[in-house]
């Protein structure tokens, strides 16, 4: 009985303001450890930070045997919206893990003919020379004269 | 005077006892009108649940009713939780919370007790990123924000001497670096030596502001600014929104803010500027763009 009412005080008092606690700090973990955005995740930081997802740049290269070609996402999308979807991209932007940078990776490998880019692999692959794809996530920086972008993710690199 | 005095005794019929059931009427309402600029289809059970609610009132009252919205938003929070900003974590708290008290005796209460602590916490969490983050302490943040942001063209204005021809330029500058993911090709901006130097004032003012809110609504000690908690809320929200129109976030906060409040006449206050947000809170943009556009040009 006495338990129960314990129970029933804390949900009524302490529950939900220990939520929030919880979620926000794990927000601020997450920022400085994996690259997420001080906007997102919870932890009030919006207008907070000039590093917010769609300032964020996917800097993506392909490179085969003989040279390297850059490629902007968003244009790729443009060009085949069923390549990749904007919500993944806003995903990736906002909350750049290994895992999610390995994915679009394969995706801009893979030779199904939603991929934009596909042709291109088809090409290399019959000269016997299978491309790689590297990612990078940048974020923007001002020092009160000039905007920069530094990188906020490691470079992944992604192999067929 | 008489329409002031009929307009202060509508609100006070509005607040007529039991106010938990206008807070819980008026976070409904919220509900169905929060996030409809951005809409995502998961969003839809919530706002048939709401539309619902507001057409048969007698389901305000009702536990189940409110645990099913409370799921609805849990559904949406984790399902979206990468890509949502601060209020919209906070209506999700707000309705487990309005959950909590419809299943409980005192629904006043639990009203109460979470909404101070909610806003308490969310402007310490709030501070706290201004302060860690670093980008407020050089006034970096908000002078880039000044440049780049079209919904603070208005304070660039005014308080940075800027024209509006060279904020288009800047955010051309910027639009033409990310569009061609030029990362390694710095550019600079126009500014004024006035514009740093504002954007330095109002970013230590906004962490003051907010750090007084803050404290004044977690701490019971100083008992005067504890008092005065109120005041120094509808300070922020007066002085923020009215250049940063945020409604969603904006209205909340005086839902939250009308439940707590000591004095009948700070809760008619709130109310006031919760039901009269759609005109003063575009008002000053309003103004501004109306003698920039029509009158200047």
């Amino acid at each position: 009985m006495m338990l129960k009412q314990s129970l029933l005080n804390f949900l009524k008092t302490g529950a939900i303001p220990l939520l929030l606690t919880g979620v926000a700090l794990r927000q601020i973990l997450l920022v400085h450890t994996d690259g997420l955005s001080p906007w997102h995740g919870g932890g009030f930081g919006m207008f907070a930070s000039i590093d917010r997802d769609e300032r964020r740049v996917i800097k993506t290269q392909l490179i085969d045997c003989s040279h390297q070609q850059e490629f902007i996402l968003p244009v790729l999308m443009a060009e085949s919206p069923n390549f990749l979807r904007a919500e993944t991209y806003t995903h990736v932007s906002t909350f750049p893990t290994n895992h999610q940078l390995r994915r679009i990776g394969q995706r801009l490998l893979s030779t199904d003919s939603q991929n934009p880019i596909a042709k291109l692999h088809q090409a290399n692959h019959e000269k016997g020379c299978d491309a790689k794809v590297q990612l990078q996530v940048w974020r923007l920086v001002y020092d009160g004269k000039t905007i920069s972008y530094e990188p906020i993710t490691e470079l992944v690199e992604v192999q067929p | 005077m008489i329409w002031v005095k009929q307009w202060n005794q509508w609100l006070d019929n509005l607040l007529e006892p039991p106010a938990y059931l206008l807070v819980l009427r008026l976070t409904t309402l919220l509900l169905l009108l929060h996030g409809i600029d951005h809409w995502l289809w998961t969003m839809l059970p919530e706002k048939l649940l709401a539309t619902a609610m507001l057409l048969y009132p007698t389901l305000v009252r009702r536990p189940w009713v409110w645990l099913g919205m409370s799921a609805c938003l849990l559904f949406n929070n984790l399902w979206h939780w990468s890509n949502l900003v601060n209020h919209e974590y906070l209506y999700t708290y707000w309705v487990f919370v309005c959950t909590i008290a419809v299943w409980s005796q005192k629904p006043k209460q639990v009203l109460r007790w979470n909404s101070r602590w909610l806003i308490g916490l969310c402007f310490l969490f709030a501070t706290l990123w201004k302060l860690i983050g670093g980008e407020y302490l050089d006034g970096s943040f908000l002078h880039l924000t000044f440049l780049l942001d079209s919904r603070l063209a208005m304070g660039a204005v005014l308080f940075g001497g800027l024209d509006l021809a060279t904020l288009a330029e800047n955010r051309q500058i910027f639009e033409i670096m990310q569009a061609s993911a030029a990362v390694l090709n710095p550019q600079e901006l126009a500014t004024t030596s006035r514009m740093a130097a504002a954007s330095l004032v109002l970013s230590y003012w906004t962490i003051l502001i907010e750090g007084l809110v803050a404290a004044s609504f977690l701490l019971t000690i100083p008992r005067w600014l504890y008092q005065k908690r109120d005041w120094i809320l509808i300070g922020f929200v007066i002085t923020t929104y009215a250049v940063i129109p945020v409604l969603g976030f904006g209205a909340l906060l005086m839902v939250m803010g009308l439940i707590q409040a000591k004095s009948s006449f700070i809760a008619r206050t709130y109310l006031a500027l919760l039901i009269l947000m759609p005109i003063w809170m575009p008002l000053p943009q309003g103004i501004f763009w109306t003698l920039q556009n029509v009158i200047l040009k």
